[in-house]
Parts: C-alpha cells; sequence; structure tokens
C-alpha cells in the first residue's frame, strides 16, 4: 500500500482540460475540428471562386440555384437561361465576387450551423466545452455559464433554416434530374447518364438523408404531439415521425457523409468544367 | 486473466483525501466492484463503497473509473491494460460523504420539484386508456435507474457550478416522460424553461454516452424538450397555430403548473 497525497476533494482536476482519463480523448474533437475546418475553408475558397461551377449539364451544388450568371461559358459560369433571374444586377456591390454561391451558402451554412449534431461537435471541439466526456471545460468558471439561454438563442430558429433545407432538397434533385439531359448546341437534348450525374443523384440523396434527420423535423411532423396514434392505429403523422426517427438515429453519418460528397460534387463539377478531368458519360 | 491488479483508490472525507494504492489478486471475469470489495475485505475494511445489485440494475456503485463515470460492478477488469493501475475516484459532481461514497440528496430534492403525473377526464365508462404506440416512446425513459452518471458527467453540474439553474439530464428524462405521455394533462413548458434550466444544455451528449442503460437521453429527452419550448416561446408560427387551434378547441389546452413539492412522484 502506498499514499499519494493529492490537493483536490476527491482527485478531481479543476484546471482546463483536466481529467483522470488516460485514454486518447483529443482525436475526436480534433479531427472533428479538422474535419469542420477543412470544410470551410473549401467552400469558403469555392464560393469566391465565382468561376467553374458549371459544366453542362452538371452544376455544382454550392451555387444551386443559380439567380445571377454573366452567362460565360469559357470561364464555367451557368448559362443565362439556367439564371432564375438572368445578368447580374447593377445594384451588387462592386468589392463582392460575381458569384452566385454567396446568396446560397448562407441558408444550407445556417442549417448545419444551429444543427443539433454539429452544435455538439463544435461546442466540443472548438469551443472546448467540454472538449470530451468527464473534461474539464477550456473556460469553466471565468463567467456564469449560461449555455444556449442567452447569446445562443439564436439556436432555436433551427426550424427556420430547415424549411429552406426542405426546399434545397428538391432543388438539388431537379439539378441531379437534370443532369441526365445533354443540351447540345444545337439547342436538342440528348439523355443519357454520365459520372456527373451520378455524383449528383447521390448528392441530393445524402443531402435529403440528413435533413429527414433533423431534430426540428422530427418534432414537427409529430414529435411535438403527445399522442401520435391516440386509438392504436398509425396515423400518416405517426409514420412520418417513426421514418424522421430512423433517420435521426443516424443523424451524424448523414451528416458527415453529405457534408463530404457536396464539397466533393462541387470539386467534381469544378475539374471537370476547367477540363482537368473528363466526364464519363453516354453523350460524347 | 488472473495474477494481481493495482488499484488507485481515492480515500478520505470532506475534510480531504489522497489517493492509495492497492494490489489485490484477481481472477478471469471480475468486475472493478468486486476487485474493490477484495480490497475491502483484505486491506482496507474502513474503506466506504455504495453497492447493491451487483447487476447493473440498482444504481448504487456509480463511481468514476479511469475518469469516466461508470457503474463498478459493470466494469469489468480486463477493459484496462493488465500492468498499469486503474484509478477510482468517487463522482465529482456531488458531494463526498467518504471514500467512493457521494451525497446524491441533491438529486432528490430536484426530483421533488417536479409537478408530478396528472391525468386527464376518464373515458365514459371510467377507464383510461392509451394505445402501447404512443406510450413506447415514454417506456423508454422508464428504464432509467438513478445511478445518477448522467447526472455526474454533465458539465453544466459537474464543472459549471449551474446546480441552481439546471435540473440535469436525468430529471430532463422525467420530465419528458411526463411532458409526452399520452395520458397527462399538466403544462410544465414553463418550469422546464425557467426553473429547470432546459435552455443551459448545450446538448454536447455526454449523459448519453455514459447511460447505462442506454437511453437516448440527448436526442429522444432533451431535445424534444427544447423544441416544445420553441414551440411555446419562441417561434412565431407555431405560436399563430396554437393559437388558432386553441379557438377552434382542437387542441386539449395543458393546465398550468407551479413549481413546488410535489405530492408524488411518478
Amino acid at each position: 500500500m502506498s499514499i499519494a497525497p493529492l490537493p483536490r476533494l476527491g482527485g478531481h482536476s479543476t484546471e482546463p482540460l483536466g481529467t483522470a482519463r488516460a485514454d486518447r480523448w483529443w482525436v475526436g474533437p480534433l479531427f472533428t475540428a479538422a474535419g469542420l475546418s477543412g470544410f470551410v475553408v473549401y467552400a469558403t475558397w469555392a464560393a469566391l471562386q465565382g468561376a467553374h461551377y458549371y459544366a453542362e449539364p452538371y452544376l455544382s451544388p454550392f451555387y444551386s440555384p443559380v439567380l445571377f450568371t454573366s452567362g460565360e461559358l469559357a470561364s464555367g459560369n451557368a448559362p443565362l437561361a439556367h439564371a432564375w433571374f438572368g445578368q447580374w444586377p447593377s445594384w451588387w456591390p462592386g468589392w463582392l465576387p460575381l458569384s452566385p454561391a454567396l446568396l446560397i451558402l448562407p441558408f444550407p451554412a445556417a442549417f448545419r450551423f444551429t444543427c443539433y449534431y454539429y452544435r455538439k461537435a463544435y461546442y466540443r471541439s472548438f469551443a472546448g466545452s467540454p472538449p470530451a466526456c468527464a473534461v474539464s471545460p477550456l473556460m469553466a468558471g471565468r463567467r456564469p455559464y449560461r449555455g444556449e439561454s442567452s447569446l445562443l438563442l439564436f439556436q432555436n430558429l433551427h426550424r427556420y433554416a430547415l424549411y429552406f433545407a426542405l426546399i434545397f432538397v428538391v432543388i438539388l434533385y431537379y439539378d441531379a434530374f437534370r443532369a441526365f439531359f445533354y443540351h447540345r448546341p444545337d439547342g436538342s437534348w440528348q439523355f443519357g447518364a454520365g459520372v456527373g450525374t451520378l455524383v449528383l443523384l447521390t448528392n441530393a440523396t445524402l443531402l435529403a438523408g440528413y435533413t429527414f434527420g433533423c431534430h426540428s423535423l422530427r418534432h414537427l411532423v409529430g414529435g411535438r404531439l403527445d399522442c401520435l396514434s391516440c386509438d392504436g392505429r398509425p396515423t400518416p403523422r405517426f409514420r412520418l415521425w417513426r421514418l424522421a426517427s430512423w433517420f435521426n438515429g443516424r443523424h451524424m453519418l448523414w451528416a458527415w457523409v453529405s457534408l463530404f460528397w457536396v464539397a466533393f460534387s462541387d470539386l467534381y463539377v469544378r475539374l471537370v468544367s476547367m477540363g482537368w478531368i473528363t466526364d464519363l458519360n453516354t453523350w460524347n | 486473466m488472473g495474477g494481481e491488479r493495482t488499484l488507485r483508490i481515492w480515500r478520505g472525507d470532506a475534510s480531504g483525501g489522497q489517493f492509495v494504492s492497492y494490489r489485490t489478486p484477481v481472477e478471469e471475469g471480475m468486475v472493478v466492484l468486486d476487485a474493490i470489495l477484495r480490497i475491502q475485505a483484505e486491506q482496507a475494511n474502513d474503506l466506504a463503497v455504495r453497492w447493491n445489485c451487483k447487476a447493473g440494475k440498482c444504481g448504487s456503485c456509480s463511481m468514476e473509473i479511469e475518469g469516466r463515470p461508470r457503474l463498478a460492478c459493470m466494469t469489468r477488469l480486463n477493459l484496462y491494460p493488465p500492468e498499469a493501475a486503474i484509478t477510482v475516484q468517487p463522482l465529482k459532481a456531488f458531494p463526498v460523504i467518504k471514500d467512493l461514497v457521494t451525497d446524491v440528496s441533491w438529486n432528490y430534492e430536484q426530483n421533488r420539484r417536479i409537478p408530478p403525473f396528472q391525468p386527464g377526464a376518464r373515458d365514459p365508462d371510467g377507464q383510461y386508456r392509451m394505445a402501447q404506440c404512443d406510450v413506447d416512446r415514454v417506456q423508454e425513459f422508464r428504464k432509467c435507474i438513478e445511478c445518477f452518471l448522467c447526472q455526474d458527467v454533465c458539465h453544466i453540474l459537474r464543472d459549471r457550478e449551474r446546480k441552481d439553474a439546471f435540473v440535469g439530464p436525468r430529471f430532463m428524462v422525467r420530465l419528458a416522460s411526463l411532458e409526452m405521455h399520452p395520458l397527462d394533462v399538466a403544462d410544465r413548458l414553463p418550469l422546464i424553461k425557467e426553473a429547470f434550466g432546459v435552455g443551459l444544455c448545450n446538448i454536447t451528449r455526454c449523459c448519453t454516452e455514459v447511460c447505462p442503460e442506454h437511453i437516448q437521453i440527448t436526442d429522444n429527452a432533451i431535445i424534444p424538450l427544447k423544441e416544445r419550448v420553441v414551440d411555446r416561446y419562441y417561434d412565431p408560427i407555431q405560436r399563430l397555430l396554437g393559437w388558432l387551434r386553441g379557438r377552434r378547441g382542437g387542441t386539449a389546452r395543458k393546465l398550468p403548473m407551479s413549481q413546488g413539492p410535489a405530492s408524488a412522484p411518478a
């Protein structure tokens, strides 16, 4: 028997990041921080390019829907017919790049930022609040902790970001559908498929899986009711809630796979548009 | 497995303490509680440890093993490298009484603050009826064994010293089981938002990770409660819809509740 004195009652550390855990608890937050940072850096770079986001018939999901376009096909911009509102308006600030993505990305960004899964991910990996279970927070005790009841109250608006995300699922499926039809220079349409078609179809499906597992959606479709069936016969809302619960149980997986794939989809369209890779398809 | 293991156990009381290392013979299949009880029997008769069922169902032997909140009776020794000492500590979130025993009475005080189950009117034949698919959701919460590991790992209680403002995951589970119950008519949402502090939870899911009953505390209890609070207090569309439903008499209004000692916890 040997005795080793320690200052803290119970032997627990109160220092920032203090813990008695001997495992590599920091690996998870580190990979999360690296993954999220990598995505944010790439998405920001891609959004600021304003070029090579279109390669007939593929449109990068970062730029969908195209609200305005210059129509310069040579630099990988979408054709004029593809833009909802045509040419860039005169009021667009000169210091901002002419990039349709700047009008689009705030919506999916808001959806992911306020997502209950991503909140866990970045509270742990960026705010260290706490960085891992039974590890002291980075900034414990410096001021009264208020969690999401004060500055972070805006997280409660996640469902409004969800409403936009649902619209984007429809738009991205339309883009995937559109990617089956090659628009020839003579104006005719040719049905077919390419690797890009599969990339965009997978992207829409993964984003749909992520969106359908949203905690707010699960609540709104039925979770908010105390009595889902009342008489024991499953109602459509009960079935919807069960379906949303299935997706919700795998929300983290959908979140990461869809995040990776949406960046990959943009990269794929970009490389095809720049002529760096050749899209294997049935048209050429 | 066999041979001997070293356990580094925190010994002390409210006035202070220290880690004491014990070396004890072990056999295949032993759990940490077995080793502690052997040390208690053979080397340290005054070692205080709370335990009861040794089957992971009473929730008594909660402690921190190698820095993680765990049930000692469900933690096998062979989880840890044979040559390394296993560090055993009392729960961090609650005051130490002696050695590995903590005073968890704060939790029972929180339980008494929750307005109990309040059923609505009976059916015309005098019965209460509910469908299985409607209570499946709340039956998950009944698995809770009140080991308070979730309370211990919650950083709001463990590190932030906010026991004054947040009741903790265990009682969010109980509140969810009452709020989602198809027969309950009490309205606890104002209390959930203010007195019980659901807004303080930043859903880092440690409570779910440590739950020995694998209750999806965050996804199935806390987040649904947060969403119900959003419905009531932060979402103008839901407020408008709720008002319209109320006018049409489509949804039974819940009875307002005040915080205070409850007569009979459900």
